[in-house]
């Protein structure tokens, strides 16, 4: 009967060896653009590598204890009612360990959340979210001039107010590599979740609230995938990012997806700007 | 300590309370969980969004009488009153008086009630009800509000409203027609028409509460929908936790008027002493829940 | 005399069938009525998985069979999104307010809570029967729901405003504008919740008068096993969270059927060609209210498992349980801990990010009383001779899945990289580990264990095996997978993950989780035949069957109304397996001290 610890200890085994493998196939966390991202990644990491450890143990300890104890005939088990100064030890290991992951979590969160931490923003925009869509609303080529803009801007969107040379687009997140965004993130409906994947991104939109949000483009790996071809005038489409929503909102909520076009500097994308203000002008008469 | 047969059975082993009166205390746990939720959404509501712009509802605004609610307040004490005498004296032996007790905590109870009923009648005259009151009227609810009122006034005008003097319902008419769209003719030279607009969402807010405060001034019951910063949100509040507690109380004078009854057949007794103390646990319990209700509604 | 003493004393009279077997008040009867209708809805709960995890592996394909009755027509067979989220909202909660918490408290809470403390019933019979037929009203409206306008609730089991409480204006009906599905079918949800959570209250209010009035003589608090310290305390957590999930649920029910504003921001919501009525209200008061309650609930549906399967552990190591008391204080930190921790769903809801940071570290200390107790487990089966009947498999299955489902919990207890996970499949995949793996293996050990004595009869340990060794491997292949989608950011609640380019390479999980789910279901039928099967099976008469100290056992096979022939009488805790004072392995709680199984018990009372 010992042999009921082999079916754990295989399952166990095929779930630790699985878990390594798979990113080699390339199933593991997308790549990372933004600058706290690998902070995110290798807070990730440590937990894994510490719960990891405490799993393997504490699962060896059980199937060992299945193989080796497994009933025998004659022999009697241990009469024990507990050991006090095991129990103090396996209290007080694993506070030290949770204490440990707890507080170093606190830097990066604050880094990332926290709206007094924010760093000075180089681009703002606004962002709606509605059944099923995301309407962006960026601020003119001319007023990205305005040192005042973040200010503006955000008394703007939390009092739903609009200027006319608005650029606004559908499902469109526009930025430069290594720029400092700030968002302005609300919903005109129900809830729905900013989420960026490659950017380590995430925050519900709640009716009724305007609520600013930050990123930037900034990680070491960051690439611009939206390059502008000079001799055509056109821009071409590197690799696909995406936006996604995180927080479920009816039945279009799988497919409320936006795309995320990171240009390769801010002149590019003032060029853009300007480029998408035109055809808005163009359609609107 | 060879046979148990000879141990007497050992003491009982847990508290030294009766069953009922233990699960009394566990309702009343749940109960007070229950309250101190809607309670708790009450402060987090009136605290959390109003402004200095958008304040929450005085209780003038919506038509809430503060010394009603005093003197229900104190009925409520009242009868707290009333049932601790009612089970002092049937602890003593006394049914008579008990019962005598236990119909006077009934009747302050049903006066609670009345009093109630009288309160809430006045918010359904007033139409100080949830998702009916003006807000945000430049919003998307603007029309909404509109139309409510629209049908009010053609009421008014079709003088189907008791009361109002010639000069208020003239009012009423005018506001009415000033609702849609219209073309008015140039008082000089009537073939001169000029387009008015409807008033906006907005403007008929104002009227109408202007309207509502010239009628109070004059004392005269014009009953027109208002438009009140988070008024919807008061009503919502203010029908919640006095409805719940409402129910509650109502749930305490069944069973007064089951044990009215029972005594009534004659069937009261003293070995119903521990019914009364759990009654009248829950009934404290329904008290204390009104003292934090009133000042919270109709005070602060 | 106590009413409590006349039920043990007085021959029971022959009731009607009726009265025995429908609207009994006999606890064992009420708990068996838990349990089967739970079972019925676990079938039907993970019946509805398994459609929709068709439609995930293959999208848009027809799905077989149920496609050409439900979807024909346009859809050719396929199935809509809005179906698809309506029965993923209905699956979990069914499994969670139809199955888990039913099965936990209702089922083996009224089964053992008497027996084991050496009761005749519980404090309040009649509260009791009340509790079950409390259930009825919500069977009835959550199966109607599916036949109601727009179709059965489809917002999640959270059901979060404004998609779920979204509703028309004042006077103009009770349809949603938000969603087709949020009409009636959201309605008929609150109230079937409403239902439920009267009968939870009505049950913990029983289960905790029961356990600290109506010990048997000698059965002090800390000579109870695990099982009714688990239960006590979790119907103390019941309690307490109830009634706010209660105000939660009214609250939202006025909103959409009087236009009360609760969860409305102000202005009112524009959707499409329609409005909402006016607002006033917050959003994410509903999400405060609903965790304040599902936080603790989530350790409602963990903590009685925990204190069975360390009861069946114990057992069958012959082996007292390591750490008694250590094992108590755990239950009561996880239950303390468990009420201020709910922010932990709501790190990305736009709530305060600094609360986030507090909510953080409480959660991560919940890990403290856990680890206690996994670690005891294991100590309890160090020197062990362990027996490995159906029972301890799906016990110690309970202990090496819990393990997992825990630690994938510290990962999104961590703020930040919650920020990545959150709402993704790494969620999934850890609820399915507490709850399908811990709790269900925990319900399975249970049965297993406990068959003998609700039933007089046996379930076959051959098939019973067969049965876990099945589904402990496909449940691992469902729901291992699903940390690695989650981990490569697959958004949950989605109808197709096709649509994205950067989940494309990660569709092969999808497909394999799939099979293996579906696998999962006909190993479920195993069990089933098992287990109805068995209640055919030869009569066994045998009281102690497992060797096994606490008290049900030494009741007749099944019990009778009123359980014991004589008032128990209790000399010891329910762990003395391979005692010394005892030649036989166990030493049952009523053994008299010198050794002589006590002849008669206690003495009947007179009258
Ligand atoms: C039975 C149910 C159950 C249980 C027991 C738990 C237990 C825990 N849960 Fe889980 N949880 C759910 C059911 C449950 N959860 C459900 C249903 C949801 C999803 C709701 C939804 O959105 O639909 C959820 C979601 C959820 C979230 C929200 C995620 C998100 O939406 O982004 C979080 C975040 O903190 C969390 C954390 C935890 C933690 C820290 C524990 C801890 O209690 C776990 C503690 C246990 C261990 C850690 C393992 C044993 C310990 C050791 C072996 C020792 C040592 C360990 C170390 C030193 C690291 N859970
Ligand atoms: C106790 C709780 C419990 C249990 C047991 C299960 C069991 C299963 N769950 Fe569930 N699940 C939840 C609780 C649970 N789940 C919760 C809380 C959510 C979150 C929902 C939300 O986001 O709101 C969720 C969400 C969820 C998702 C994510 C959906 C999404 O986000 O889009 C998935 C996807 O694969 C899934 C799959 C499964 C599967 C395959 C099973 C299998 O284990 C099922 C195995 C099958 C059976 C046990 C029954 C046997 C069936 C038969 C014999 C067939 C014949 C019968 C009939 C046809 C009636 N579940
Ligand atoms: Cu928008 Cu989900
Ligand atoms: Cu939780």
């Amino acid at each position: 009967m010992k042999w009921w610890s082999l079916l754990f200890a295989v399952v166990i085994l095929v779930e630790v060896v699985f878990v390594l493998l798979a990113p080699l196939v390339g199933w593991g966390l997308p790549p990372n653009y933004a600058s706290y991202g690998s902070e995110i990644d290798n807070l990730f990491h440590l937990i894994l590598a510490l719960t990891g450890i405490v799993f393997i143990l504490t699962e060896a300890i059980l199937i060992y204890n299945m193989y080796r104890f497994a009933r025998s005939d004659g022999r009697r088990s241990q009469y024990t009612h507990g050991h006090h100064r095991l129990e103090i030890i396996w209290t007080a290991v694993p506070a030290v360990i949770l204490l440990f992951i707890a507080f170093a979590q606190v830097g990066a969160w604050e880094r990332v959340k926290y709206k007094s931490r924010m760093p000075p923003a180089d681009q703002v925009f606004e962002v709606s979210a509605r059944q099923f869509e995301w309407r962006v609303r960026y601020p003119s080529a001319e007023r990205m001039d305005d040192p005042k803009l973040v200010e503006t801007f955000a008394r703007e969107a939390q009092e739903n107010k609009k200027q006319v040379d608005d650029v606004h687009r559908v499902n469109e997140i526009h930025v430069w590599k290594g720029g400092q965004v700030r968002v302005y993130l609300k919903t005109r409906d129900v809830l729905h979740s900013f989420f960026l994947p490659h950017l380590r991104i995430k925050q519900d939109a709640v009716p009724g609230k305007t609520i600013p949000v930050w990123f930037d483009t900034a990680g070491p790996e960051a690439e611009a995938n939206f390059i502008y071809d000079p001799s055509s005038r056109t821009w071409k489409e590197t690799k696909p990012l995406e936006l996604a929503c995180a927080e479920l909102c009816g039945w279009g909520h799988y497919k409320m997806r936006g795309k995320l076009f990171i240009h390769e500097s801010k002149e590019d994308f003032i060029r853009w700007l300007k480029h998408a203000a035109a055809e808005q002008n163009a359609t609107k008469d | 300590m060879a046979h148990a047969v000879h141990d007497a059975p050992q003491a009982h082993m847990g508290l030294p309370l009766p069953n009922g009166k233990l699960a009394m205390w566990l309702f009343l746990v749940t109960e007070i969980m229950f309250f101190t939720a809607l309670i708790g959404t009450y402060i987090i509501l009136r605290n959390g969004q109003p402004t200095k712009s958008e304040p929450w509802p005085t209780p003038h605004d919506v038509h809430l009488i503060e010394w009603v609610g005093a003197m229900n307040t104190f009925v409520l004490i009242c009868s707290s009153l009333t049932v601790v005498l009612a089970h002092w004296a049937i602890s003593q032996g006394n049914v008579g008086r008990a019962t005598l007790f236990v119909a006077i905590t009934f009747a302050l109870g049903s006066v609670f009630l009345i009093v109630k009923y009288f309160e809430y009648k006045s918010k359904f005259d007033h139409d100080i009800l949830p998702g009916h009151i003006g807000e945000r009227l430049d919003g998307p609810t603007g029309p909404q509000y509109v139309a409510r009122v629209r049908g009010q006034l053609q009421q008014i005008a079709a003088g189907h409203a008791k009361g109002l003097s010639p000069e208020t319902v003239a009012a009423c008419k005018e506001l009415l027609s000033k609702l849609d769209d219209r073309e008015v003719p140039d008082p000089n030279n009537p073939a001169n028409k000029t387009y008015v607009r409807a008033l906006r969402p907005k403007e008929v807010g104002d009227r109408v509460n202007h309207l509502l405060k010239e009628a109070e001034h004059k004392g005269e019951p014009l009953h027109l929908t208002p438009a009140i910063p988070f008024g919807n949100m008061w009503a919502s509040c203010y029908f919640a936790l006095t409805g719940f507690h409402a129910l509650h109380v109502l749930g305490g004078l069944v069973v007064f008027a089951i044990i009215l009854i029972m005594a009534l057949l004659g069937q009261l007794g003293v070995q119903h002493a521990l019914m009364l103390e759990l009654i009248g646990l829950y009934w404290h319990f329904v008290d204390i829940v009104w003292i934090f209700l009133f000042p919270l509604l109709y005070l602060v | 005399m106590s009413a409590k003493h006349e039920a043990v004393t007085h021959a029971h009279p022959e009731l009607s069938f009726l009265r025995k077997y429908i609207f009994s008040t006999d606890h064992k009867v009420i708990g068996i009525q838990f349990l089967i209708s739970g079972l019925i809805f676990l079938l039907i709960g993970g019946g509805l998985a398994l459609v929709f995890r068709i439609q995930l592996a293959w999208p848009y394909s027809e799905i077989p069979l149920l496609g050409r009755w439900f979807w024909a027509g346009p859809a050719g067979g396929r199935m809509p999104p809005e179906t698809y989220n309506m029965l993923f909202s209905m699956h979990a909660t069914i499994m969670i307010f139809f199955v888990i918490i039913p099965l936990l408290t209702g089922a083996f809470g009224n089964f053992t809570i008497p027996l084991m403390i050496g009761a005749p019933d519980m404090a309040f019979p009649r509260l009791n029967m009340m509790s079950y037929w409390f259930m009825w009203p919500a069977f009835a409206i959550i199966l109607a729901s599916f036949f109601v306008e727009g179709g059965a609730a489809g917002q999640g089991w959270t059901s979060y405003p404004t998609l779920a409480s979204a509703t028309m204006p004042a006077g103009e009906g009770l349809q949603s504008p938000a969603a087709p599905n949020s009409g009636l079918g959201q309605i008929f949800w609150l109230l079937a919740l409403i239902f439920v959570g009267i009968s939870s209250m009505a049950g913990s209010v029983n289960y905790i008068t029961t356990v600290v009035n109506m010990r048997a003589p000698g059965m002090t608090m800390f000579r109870m096993p695990m099982t009714i310290w688990a239960m006590f305390i979790t119907a103390i957590l019941q309690a307490m969270a109830l009634p706010v999930l209660t105000v939660a649920l009214i609250l939202q029910l006025l909103d959409k059927t009087l236009n009360t504003t609760f969860f409305l921001p102000p202005g009112g919501l524009p959707f499409g060609n329609w409005t909402t009525g006016p607002g006033g209200g917050q959003t994410l008061l509903w999400q405060h209210l609903f965790w304040f309650y599902s936080h603790p609930a989530v350790y409602i549906m963990i903590l009685p498992a925990m204190g069975m399967v360390s009861d069946i552990i114990a057992t069958f190591s012959r082996k007292p349980l390591f750490g008694y008391k250590p094992m108590v204080y755990a239950i009561a930190g996880i239950a303390g801990l468990g009420f201020i921790v709910w922010g932990h769903h709501m790190f990305m809801s736009g709530m305060d990010p600094r609360l986030g940071t507090g909510f953080m570290i409480a959660t991560i200390m919940i890990a403290l009383p856990s680890a206690v107790k996994v670690f005891n487990w294991l100590g309890t089966t160090w020197q062990a001779n362990i027996h490995f009947s159906t029972a301890m498999l799906n016990a110690l299955a309970f202990v090496s899945m819990f393990i997992i489902g825990g630690l994938s919990g510290i990962f999104m207890a961590a703020t930040p990289v919650d920020i990545a996970i959150h709402d993704t499949y790494f969620i999934v995949a850890h609820i399915h580990y507490v709850l399908f793996m811990s709790s269900i293996f925990g319900i399975f050990a249970a049965i297993h264990y406990w068959y003998p004595k609700m039933f007089g009869r046996r379930m076959n340990e051959f098939w019973g095996k067969v049965h876990f060794a099945l589904t402990f491997i496909f449940a691992n292949g469902v729901f291992f997978p699903m940390h690695i989608f989650g981990i490569g950011l697959a958004p949950r609640r989605y109808y197709n993950h096709l649509e994205y380019d950067f989940l494309t390479h990660l569709q092969p999980l999808n497909v394999f989780m799939t099979i293996s789910a579906l696998l999962l279901g006909v190993a479920q039928v195993i069990f089933l035949v098992n287990f109805f099967g068995s209640l055919f099976s030869r009569r066994v008469e045998e009281r102690n069957p497992w060797h096994s100290n606490t008290l049900e056992w030494t009741a007749p096979s099944p019990p009778p109304h009123g359980n014991f022939e004589t008032t128990p009488v209790v000399y010891r805790g329910p762990y003395e397996y391979a005692s010394p004072d005892s030649a036989e392995d166990y030493l049952p709680q009523t053994a008299t001290p010198n050794g002589q199984p006590h002849p008669t018990g206690a003495p009947v009372h007179a009258h």
